[in-house]
């Protein structure tokens, strides 16, 4: 039986130091001359699901707290699990590796596949996205992480903001290299390069464990 | 051109966020004894206004929902009429 081969849609200009295989995916841990960041993470990889129930307050889908208003987000169990709507949420795995079987329940969309996910990580995160975006990404007061939906770039997008140094973006796969290639050269001041997987997991697992 | 229009999900948002949906004129006419003229009226004709209007908006490049809100073409400021503001008071 042959194995499942799975592409990310982006591919930076850089040569990888180390490689893991995941779920048929080849993720990138670490780049060479990653230097001091901030550093833009491709985590296409990460299993993603769309959520969608008529009374979603009073489902646990994965066993997870469904937030009470659209834009909040809980993470809970190395899952990012954010409500877009009333009757809408999004679901994602951050942890690499973790094979989650999707349920076979009809209010489950596997949308891995469909989507691309990328971070912005370092504490320069505001100023790169403030080179490709309007949105009110770190507004005060409101209590991170925190989920907005609106344009990057005048690609409908889907952002995450964990902390004021870490960003999830997501949006349509199609649009991946493009907005890759885009975003770098638009924060190449901010000193933007791509980095591993292991930026991501020293970032975040840190900060939540 | 440029102008805010309030999502009721994301918040105040940049109007080229948005798609506009129509003035909104309420539930089609009762089907019973409709003359083609009623429909056609309902259906196609079009005020142009200078005062406060509701109006359908899709937030297409944001959360994808439909809603409606009142603007006032004639300042783009999202305002109600003036009797609706007054009986609130």
């Amino acid at each position: 039986m042959s194995a499942v081969f799975r592409r990310s849609p982006i591919i930076f200009d850089r040569k990888a130091v180390e490689k893991k295989g995941s779920l048929g995916w080849e993720v990138v841990l670490e780049f060479e001359g990653e230097g001091g960041g901030p550093w833009l993470v491709d985590l296409s990889h990460l299993q993603r699901w769309d959520y969608q129930h008529m009374e979603l307050d009073s489902t646990a889908p994965f066993g997870l707290s469904v937030p009470a208003e659209p834009g909040q987000v809980f993470i809970q169990n190395d899952k990012c699990i954010a409500r877009m709507n009333r009757t809408q949420a999004m679901i994602t795995c951050l942890r690499t590796g973790d094979s989650i079987e999707t349920r076979r329940a009809v209010e489950f969309t596997d949308m891995t596949d469909a989507y691309c996910m990328l971070a912005v990580v370092g504490p320069e995160t505001p100023c790169v996205m403030e080179h490709v975006s309007n949105l009110d990404l770190f507004k005060p007061g409101r209590k991170m992480p925190f989920l907005t939906q609106g344009p990057i770039m005048h690609i409908p997008a889907q952002v995450v903001t964990l902390d004021a140094g870490c960003v999830l973006m997501s949006f349509s796969r199609g649009y991946g290299q493009s907005f890759a290639d885009a975003i770098l050269h638009a924060a190449s001041g901010c000193g933007l390069r791509p980095g591993g997987k292991s930026v991501f997991n020293k970032r975040f697992f840190q900060k939540h464990e | 051109m440029s102008f805010t229009i309030t999502c009721p999900i994301c918040g105040e948002r940049d109007v080229y966020e948005f798609h506009f949906g129509g003035r909104d004129r309420g539930p089609p006419p009762s089907h019973d004894n409709l003359t083609i003229e009623e429909y056609l009226r309902y259906a196609q004709f079009r005020t142009t206004r200078t005062e406060a209007q509701l109006e359908w908006w899709f937030h297409s490049n944001g959360c994808g929902s439909w809603f409606t809100t009142w603007r006032n073409p004639a300042n783009n400021r999202e305002e109600k009429p003036q009797e609706m503001s007054n009986d609130q008071q």
